[in-house]
């Protein structure tokens, strides 16, 4: 173990954890604050080495990552680490305390900063930014709204590269632009530099073009707990292996989903519940299970509705809101008739068992469309139905 | 001059392989160990087929599947290389039309497939824990010094079988270690095995779904009686176990091999031959270090010659033979990573 050494710098050295791509947002956020970020290398099997030794045996995988992302960053000279913290009845809300209290007994020496993600506009996250690093509301507010633009940026980039995939017929066209965006964004700095480089990027993937046919692509929706679902190294690359089968992939959770909830819609006073919590109201009769488990819920009904070929469950191994959720999929399919999978992840890197999940998954749901097969009769009034279904009934 | 379709199965536990004729009939079938070393099996397997067709056989098809599907499929030259579900599926559909349920319980997986006109309608596989799969009755049987064949004839004496947990191997090992320590005899523990293993199977991935006849039960560990007692007993309904159950994979693969060549009139198979398998393999892995993602990426050799290489997740060094590089140039450009990026975006900020 190595004591971090304090190297002379003008502005404080602050870490971050990973959650996909949320580190070109989180990056740029810090930057226009006035500080200098240590973002850890994205995550690959390195991240782990350390702190699966540390972590508490059955913690969540994301933890575990986490956990790495901060080693990393304390022993590349780090002083800060900033971490967000939501409520709610699951064992994310002990993340920080335990993040805290391992980094201590390993021996360094850092401060803290927490701020309240399921409350992004609360006193506490100004209080705790002024009082680390001394910026004012303006500076905060100015450096909140670039992120935001970033954020939105990045987002519609792995939108278009979700279509793009499974359109184009070149493999590796899409995954080398993003790879090289990574390789770029880690290496520029502030607002302007990295936004530039992802709507470049956005370009090059929206020039590229689309080959395949509108009725061979299947759709596919992915719900879940959000680490997982929004982190490319922890899914084993669901959206790049879906994408390449021809499907494409709809998500709805990640940093985006998450700042559009927390930060905008908040601004509304009158803000009702989410459409996913309403309709996981015909499942259960709760507000909240703990982590996304009625967002899940909710999720599989909506796109189940939309009509997509089939829904894919992932959730990292012991999880207690995706497991609670994961009870309600068989009266989901019963009623609707679309196939659900369930998909747990952990540390692992034997993908051949996984694969082998997802391309059985893919072929019933091309079987299924292509076959016109209407499995239940289900009959849904006042929704758009499964294109199958109405085939089936011309016929 | 007889025309054979070539089906390989090669799995965690076992490699299958079968010969099937223009008229999907089984010709000849071979269950092998894999044991770790499934370029070995494959090859041996093979050259068994071949020796059971004779010379006078000629090989218009092969498909491979299974859990060594993708180094099968490099090694023989598989017209089709699919995944388990869809094989079996095939499978059963083939040899019995009415099916709606299959039950298959494999050396590492156990699946669950519904079946409706005779499409695929629903799967599950066991997600996280081998429990109840065939290497954990297999670790059993060498515990209790009983030849695996014969752990089914033994459940079958039981008089009175005791509880076992069936919900993860070390409690179920546990249970079973401690009832055998009590004085159970041993019939009955292993039958309490066999029930536990059929409660979890169905716990874990029928879920409540509807289980409808036909139902047929596939795989190694259908040969075990005791099983397939037990899912008689808990289902209330007839299993049907397949003839060729041990080998229903690659009859799958065989026959998807057959409907590749159906399709087109003038299909050329791509297996690569008898005498071609005699090569000598090397297969080895080596960790890119050309972005952050740091892959394995596996290259397989023949003869020294480039036969494949998988593993990455950007696919530039799996796109190498597509572009029709020279191939004898990998080693050298994945260990100098000199490799252009196809595409690559001029950006500097």
């Amino acid at each position: 173990m190595t004591e971090p050494q304090p190297q002379p710098h003008a502005s404080p050295l602050v870490t971050f954890p990973h959650m996909g791509t949320s580190y070109i947002p989180i990056k740029v956020l810090l930057e226009s604050l006035g500080l200098t970020c240590i973002v850890p290398p994205i995550n690959t099997p390195r991240t782990l080495e350390k702190s699966l030794i540390q972590a508490p045996e059955f913690m969540c995988y994301p933890f575990k990552l986490i956990l790495g992302n901060l080693i990393y960053g304390l022993e590349n000279g780090a002083q800060t680490i900033i971490f967000g913290g939501s409520q709610g009845p699951c064992r994310q809300e002990y993340y920080n305390d335990v993040l805290q209290s391992i980094l201590k007994d390993m021996g360094y020496t850092f401060s803290y900063v927490t701020l309240n993600l399921s409350q992004l506009w609360s006193r506490h996250n100004y209080t705790a930014v002024r009082q680390a690093w001394g910026v004012h509301l303006g500076h905060i507010l100015k450096s909140l709204a670039l992120t935001v633009d970033t954020l939105f940026s990045v987002d519609s980039l792995s939108l278009s590269a979700r279509r793009k995939r499974c359109r184009t017929s070149n493999k590796t066209a899409v995954e080398t632009i993003l790879h090289t965006l990574t390789d770029h964004v880690m290496q520029a700095h502030g607002h302007a530099a990295i936004t530039h480089l992802v709507r470049q990027a956005h370009r090059h993937i929206r020039a590229l073009p689309e080959e395949k046919s509108p009725e061979d692509i299947l759709r596919v929706a992915i719900v879940g707990e959000i680490f997982v679902t929004s982190d490319a190294f922890s899914n084993l690359d669901i959206e790049r292996k879906l994408g390449h089968m021809g499907v494409d992939v709809t998500t709805y959770m990640g940093p985006a989903s998450w700042v559009r909830e927390h930060l905008i819609k908040a601004l509304n006073p009158f803000q009702k519940t989410g459409k996913a919590q309403e309709l996981s109201r015909e499942y259960w009769n709760v507000d909240d299970i703990g982590g996304h488990g009625v967002q899940t819920v909710g999720n599989s009904v909506l796109s189940s509705r939309r009509g997509y070929d089939g829904i894919i469950h992932l959730y990292p191994l012991t999880c207690m809101p995706e497991i609670a959720a994961q009870s309600a999929f068989s009266a989901i399919q019963n009623r609707y008739g679309v196939p659900i999978m369930t998909l747990v992840v952990d540390e692992m890197t034997g993908e051949a068992g996984y694969n082998t999940r997802l391309e059985a998954f893919v072929d019933m749901i091309r079987m299924r469309k292509s076959r016109n097969v209407n499995i239940l009769n289900v009959d849904i009034p006042g929704y758009k139905r499964k294109q199958w279904a109405r085939n089936s009934q011309k016929s | 001059m007889t025309n054979y379709f070539l089906g390989v199965d090669v799995g965690s536990v076992s490699t299958n392989v079968v010969a099937m004729d223009v008229q999907k009939h089984l010709c000849a079938k071979v269950y092998l160990r894999t044991g770790g070393r499934p370029l070995e099996a494959l090859i041996d397997g093979v050259h068994a087929i071949q020796k059971t067709l004779g010379p006078n056989s000629r090989i218009a098809g092969a498909g491979a599947t299974g859990s060594g599907r993708l180094l099968a499929g490099c090694v023989l030259g598989a017209d089709v290389v699919k995944n388990e579900i869809t094989a079996h599926a095939v499978a059963s559909l083939e040899t019995d039309p009415s099916v709606r349920t299959v039950l298959e319980i494999g050396g590492q997986d156990s699946k669950i497939i519904f079946l409706n006109q005779g499409t695929v309608v629903d799967f599950a596989m066991n997600t996280v824990c081998a429990a109840g799969t065939g290497s954990f009755l297999d670790r059993q049987a060498a515990r209790l010094n009983i030849p695996i064949e014969k752990m089914g004839s033994c459940a079958l004496r039981s008089q009175q079988p005791v509880r076992i947990a069936g919900r993860c191997a070390v409690f179920a090992e546990s249970d079973m270690i401690h009832k055998q320590q009590m004085g159970h005899p041993l019939p009955d523990i292993v039958r309490g095995l066999c029930e536990a293993i059929v409660r979890n199977y169905l716990n874990n991935l029928a879920k409540g779904k509807k289980i409808e006849p036909t139902v047929v039960f596939q795989g190694g560990v259908a040969a075990n009686a005791g099983i397939v007692e037990e899912f008689k007993r808990q289902l209330g309904c007839d299993i049907v176990v397949p003839r060729y159950y041990d080998v229903m994979g690659a009859f799958g693969a065989s026959l998807l091999a057959h409907g590749i060549a159906e399709q087109t009139s003038s299909h050329t198979t791509s297996f690569v031959g008898f005498d071609q398998l005699n090569r000598d393999y090397s297969a080895r892995s080596v960790e890119c270090d050309d972005c952050a993602n740091a892959c394995e990426v596996i290259e397989l050799r023949a003869n020294k010659t480039l036969v494949s290489c998988w593993g990455d997740r950007c696919g530039k060094w799996s796109a190498i033979l597509a572009r029709g590089e020279e191939p004898q140039l990998f080693q050298e450009t994945l260990l100098n990573k000199t490799i252009e990026a196809p595409d690559p975006p001029q950006v500097l900020p």
